[in-house]
């Protein structure tokens, strides 16, 4: 039997206990299932050779809804002679509707087969065990699934494992349990039951509806569609925590990165935040939960946006806010001291306030109760935290780099202290962006001055605590700006102009590095209209709020022979505008605040009392 | 992890701990240890020792779903999503006949109240005489008791009425838990506290405050109840204030195991403001005090007094009075609306007495460990958006946990603590104003609803009552995000 090839199963579901529904449980992704479609076959029991004796019929196999293969009964051996050969006969698009229909039907019994195909001459069925009845539950896993080193014959283990979930059977392989993870309970029940008596079904006490739907998500990588409806995702969480499953497993279909899909990102759900205070910073985290300031509170939603907890800082209003990994977040004010690291886990109590000391000579005060250097905004590298200080006599301004994760004091860059009357020589870095592909912080402030906005825009290499890049912002400053890694460019909102400029990192010796992506005419008329505009970048493309509604930028790309100058396009980058959301939407609020995590867009409207959150809908 | 089971790695002991039980057709596995841990009193665990040796299921006659979900929370200590296909009195009843209700109970009680993350949960409303008197929260479990004209309403820990009583009372205006079943009950128009068994609707007792001595006490009227929450088996009194028709007024100490007198303190004429029968009581039992204010309102603003009576000396251990009083306070002419003291017995605070000031609105903390001449710290707001946000006028200030919330016309605000700094830890190691946070419980749409008269904090839930509104409003907190969808 170990070395025929054909293991047969340990049993099958009683009837008495088979599931109720056909979704549950879907058939076991990595083994084959063979059937006869003349005689209602395999004996389930029995030794090997009366079962294969009873198989005289062709038989066929079912295969991904691709393939039909049918075996010729006279090439059927016993389990302990040669292997079967495969002759694939069929090959048509869809499924064949007599096995799809009845898989569970208890007029026709079935059984699990393993097919270890040493020397096939069909098909190569080592590459494609994924067997199912139903095209919809086969899934990309691929990257996940065990080589086929798994169904080497001679391993000890039972190729099928039977478990008893709350009273319901489940028959699964040990490979499938074993993408649970070395440590979790499920991947240490083939050896329990392998050890101990053949007979003996490993019971454990939980709910089997929650369980058949861990089994599928283990099988195909994703969960059936009809759990979405029956029950929240955090009735998963826990029972995955039980099980010892890696929780990332059931959230990033949810919120991978890569689901990001700019072009089918729609409003989907408002999150209503406690008391009266509205939004004031929003920061979608590296553990895709989402955390909104608002007021003196930060309320910190987790990764489904199903439930959410508030946390009470000490700041009068939290001005710039950065989740640091699941449990920590970096918030600071404008007007209280020091930059805060909130424990989340533990009611947002402060971890550890970080201040900058010593401050320069002259910014320092008589009284050590107003003494402290104030938050202007926080930034992070993979290894640094960025805080842009201003002490408290708002007369000196510098930028502190800290290790992410001893939170010491690494650097001090752009010390600037103000001498005399000329109020623009310490102008605090409002924004703080890390550019990865450069290695460079952009750090950029702006303050309103007799002469209209004037700002400046520094990069800075934390090497050498230099700039390496220096921009004074005098007609067009700012209202915004924002870096976009992708794209290798940073990106503005002219305060005056309205109008989204460019500017690319790879040419920035240009005298005017700033390229005008919409009517470049329009700064003439010195109105504002970019105030109040916010700038973010996700991605490869960037996103402008105006008034209340939300244009995205994306770059249109170009093969070399396309470019003439005939179109106008002159061998220049691209980008162009496309509005985003429904007619619907439109004449919504003012939008004050963007924010991106995920696969999420994350917006917050002027007096309104929640956030926005905008999804693909992909799934939908 | 802690929950796996234990027989799940000793296969010798698999068999012996499983149970088979058949509801309603559904055939169910699970283990003793899980049915036996909704108590063992309960049928659950009556079953799981019969059970049969032949492995035949046990068969029940009840719906397999609310089982299902049942079990679910027996096994993982929580309630699954799939129990909103139910009402919370399905699930109550269900869990009433398997003899688990303790566990729904703990696994439905919503989290630790906090004031800047609470939102309007219910409102509960009596469906005859609907306009509150009188409140009273159940200990720990979030029940309350609601007066409303000579009724009082109970409603239990899930907030479905438990059944109304009518006394012979016909205005309710104090009302008190006195034993988890027995309220202690009293009426500015009828004299005497009376005790009533909320379950049977009998009465049960009364105490009248007489004095042969006296021809001026007579048909002495309750203004106030005090009972410490959670004192039933201590022994300590229930204590009232007691009223006469010509102002007289005293506190009597009531014992609550025979309902009779045991004491009276702090009798006094009322021919003055500071001389008034107390509108409020509260029984501090860690500092041994009974904690009395009476307020009034004149043509000039508020006046009143504050008084620490202690019961054992029938002394007088401090007090204040406002306008003016001992000391030269801060706030001088700006005279308390209403007072409220901090019996958080969980937190690590020290009994703290709060009070909002009528004129200004600001909120004043006086540390019971501390008290003086001018004992007042006044909470300092910080926010900038909340400063002016109105006065005092009308406000009702309520302790819960640590927290104080105060009602200004219809909107409700609280005043929380944040952890200790010692960067601002005052150099007489007294409590600072700076250490609390206000934000808003409510939005302005809530806020107009009417004014706040009644507050009541219990079993992490506030019940508020307003003016001229039928019915309660019961404000909790939840770690739900209540998403709204958009689409």
């Amino acid at each position: 039997m170990v070395d025929g090839g054909w293991a047969p199963s340990n049993g099958i579901y009683p009837s008495s206990l088979q599931p109720k529904t056909a979704t549950s449980p879907p058939l076991p992704a990595s083994i084959t299932i063979a059937f006869d479609m003349e005689h209602s076959f395999l004996e389930p029991h029995g030794s090997p050779s009366t079962r294969w004796s009873n198989a005289h019929g062709p038989l066929i196999i079912a295969h991904r809804a691709v393939h039909l293969v049918r075996l010729p009964s006279n090439r059927i051996k016993t389990p302990d002679g040669s292997l079967p050969r495969f002759h694939p006969v069929v090959s048509q698009p869809s499924n064949p509707p007599s096995l799809t229909s009845q898989p569970l039907d208890q007029s026709i019994r079935w059984s699990f087969l393993n097919p270890v195909l040493t020397n096939p001459t069909g098909p190569d069925f080592s590459t494609h065990r994924n067997i199912s009845f139903s095209e919809r539950r086969m899934p990309p896993f691929s990257g996940t699934l065990p080589s086929s080193a798994g169904l080497n014959p001679k391993r000890q283990e039972p190729s099928i494992v039977t478990l008893n979930v709350g009273g319901q059977l489940f028959q699964t392989t040990p490979q499938t349990l074993s993408l649970a993870g070395p440590k979790s309970l499920l991947s240490s029940l083939p050896s329990y039951s392998s050890s101990s008596s053949p007979s003996e079904i490993p019971f454990v006490d939980r709910d089997p509806e929650f369980f058949s739907l861990l089994l599928s998500l283990l099988r195909t990588g994703r969960l059936p569609s009809s759990s979405s409806s029956a029950f929240d995702l955090d009735d998963l969480l826990a029972e995955a925590r039980f099980y010892g499953l890696d929780p990332d497993l059931l959230l990033s279909p949810l919120t991978n990165p890569s689901l990001f899909d700019p072009f089918a990102l729609r409003r989907s759900l408002a999150l209503p935040l406690p008391g009266r205070d509205p939004p004031s910073a929003i920061s979608a985290g590296p553990s895709d939960s989402l955390l909104v300031a608002h007021g003196s509170k930060i309320t910190a939603f987790d990764p489904t946006l199903r439930r959410r907890a508030t946390a009470l800082t000490r700041f009068p209003a939290v001005d710039s806010l950065l989740a640091l990994s699941p449990s920590l977040a970096a918030a600071g004010a404008t007007d209280f001291p020091g930059l805060h690291l909130l424990d989340l886990t533990h009611a947002g109590s402060v971890a550890r306030a970080l201040h900058w000391s010593p401050l320069p000579a002259t910014a320092t005060t008589s009284s050590p109760a107003a003494s402290g250097a104030t938050v202007q905004a926080i930034g992070a590298s993979p290894d640094l935290l960025f805080g842009s200080f201003e002490s408290c006599r708002r007369n000196a301004s510098a930028i502190l780099a800290f290790d992410r994760n001893t939170f010491d004091p690494v650097a001090e860059i752009g010390r600037r202290e103000i001498y005399g009357a000329e109020l623009d020589s310490a102008i605090p870095a409002t924004k703080l962006n890390w550019i990865h592909g450069f290695n460079l912080l952009m750090a950029a402030g702006s303050h309103g001055g007799p002469s209209g906005l004037l700002g400046n825009i520094r990069l800075w290499d934390m090497r050498s605590g230099d700039a390496v890049w220096n921009l004074k912002e005098k007609s067009d400053c700012f209202a915004d700006i924002t870096v976009s890694d992708g794209l290798s460019a940073m990106f503005k909102v002219g305060v005056n102009s309205g109008e989204v400029f460019m500017a690319d990192l790879r040419k920035l010796s240009a005298d005017e590095p700033w390229v005008c992506l919409g009517d470049a005419r329009k700064a003439a008329t010195g109105r504002k209209e970019g105030s109040g505009c916010r700038i973010e970048s996700h991605g490869r493309q960037v996103f402008c709020s105006r008034g209340g509604e939300v244009e995205m930028w994306t770059e249109v790309l170009m093969g070399p022979s396309t470019r003439s100058s005939e179109d106008g396009l002159n061998g220049e980058r691209i980008m162009r505008r496309n509005m985003m959301g429904r007619a619907k939407d439109a004449g919504e609020k003012k939008i004050t605040l963007l924010g991106f995590g995920g696969s999420r867009m994350v917006v917050a409207r002027k007096d309104e009392q929640c956030v926005e959150v905008w999804e693909s809908s992909a799934r939908s | 992890m802690e929950e796996r089971e234990p027989d799940l790695n000793s296969p010798s002991r698999t068999n012996n701990g499983r149970i088979k039980l058949n509801v309603g057709g559904k055939l169910f596995e699970t283990t003793g240890h899980t049915l036996r841990s909704g108590g063992l009193d309960s049928l659950l665990a009556a079953l799981s020792d019969r059970a049969a040796e032949d492995g035949e299921p046990i068969f029940i006659d009840r719906d397999p779903e609310i089982f299902s979900i049942l079990l679910s929370l027996l096994r993982s200590d929580r309630l699954p999503s799939t129990s909103r296909r139910f009402s919370k009195q399905d699930l109550v009843e269900e869990a009433q006949y398997y003899g688990i209700e303790g566990r729904l109970r703990t696994a439905m009680a919503p989290p630790p109240l906090l004031g800047f993350d609470a939102a309007l949960a219910a409102t509960i409303r009596p469906a005859s005489d609907g306009f509150p008197t009188a409140l009273s929260a159940g200990s720990e479990d979030g029940s309350v008791w609601i007066a409303h004209a000579g009724q009082i309403s109970a409603y239990d820990w899930s907030l479905a009425h438990a059944g109304t009583v009518r006394t012979h009372l016909d205005q309710i205006t104090s009302l008190r838990h006195v034993w988890p079943e027995i309220a202690g009950i009293g009426s500015l128009d009828s004299p005497g506290l009376h005790f009533y068994d909320v379950t049977s609707g009998r009465h049960v007792g009364s105490a009248h405050w007489s004095d042969p001595s006296d021809p001026r006490v007579y048909k002495a009227r309750v203004t106030a109840i005090a009972a410490a929450a959670g004192a039933e088996s201590s022994g300590e009194p229930v204590f009232a204030a007691f009223e006469c028709p010509h102002r007289e007024n005293c506190i009597l100490a009531v014992d609550r195991a025979t309902l009779k007198i045991a004491g009276e303190i702090g009798r006094q004429n009322g021919s003055a403001a500071k001389a008034a029968a107390a509108g409020k009581l509260v029984h501090v039992r860690e500092r041994g005090v009974v904690f009395a204010a009476a307020v009034s309102v004149g043509a000039f603003g508020y006046s009143g007094y504050m008084r620490l009576w202690d019961p054992r000396s029938g002394e007088a251990v401090w007090e204040t009075s406002e306008p003016g009083g001992a000391g030269r306070s801060t706030r001088f002419g700006d005279a308390f609306a209403d007072a409220d003291v901090d019996v958080d017995t969980e937190g690590q605070s020290a009994p703290a007495i709060y009070k909002v000031c009528w004129k200004t609105g600001d909120v004043g903390m006086a540390d019971m460990r501390m008290l003086g001449d001018d004992p007042w710290v006044y909470l300092e707001e910080r926010s900038p958006g909340l400063r002016n946000a109105g006065g005092g006028l009308n406000s009702v200030l309520h302790c819960y946990k640590g927290q104080v919330f105060v009602s200004r016309e219809g909107g409700l605000e609280v005043w929380s603590r944040i952890e200790d700094d010692e960067e601002e830890e005052d150099k007489d190691g007294g409590i600072s104003g700076r250490r609390y946070r206000r934000n808003f419980v409510d939005s302005e749409d809530d806020a107009r609803r009417g004014l706040v008269k009644r507050m009541e904090g219990g079993g992490n839930r506030l019940f508020v009552s307003r003016e001229r509104v039928e019915g309660i409003e019961v404000w909790e907190s939840s770690d739900l995000s209540g998403a709204i969808s958009l689409l």
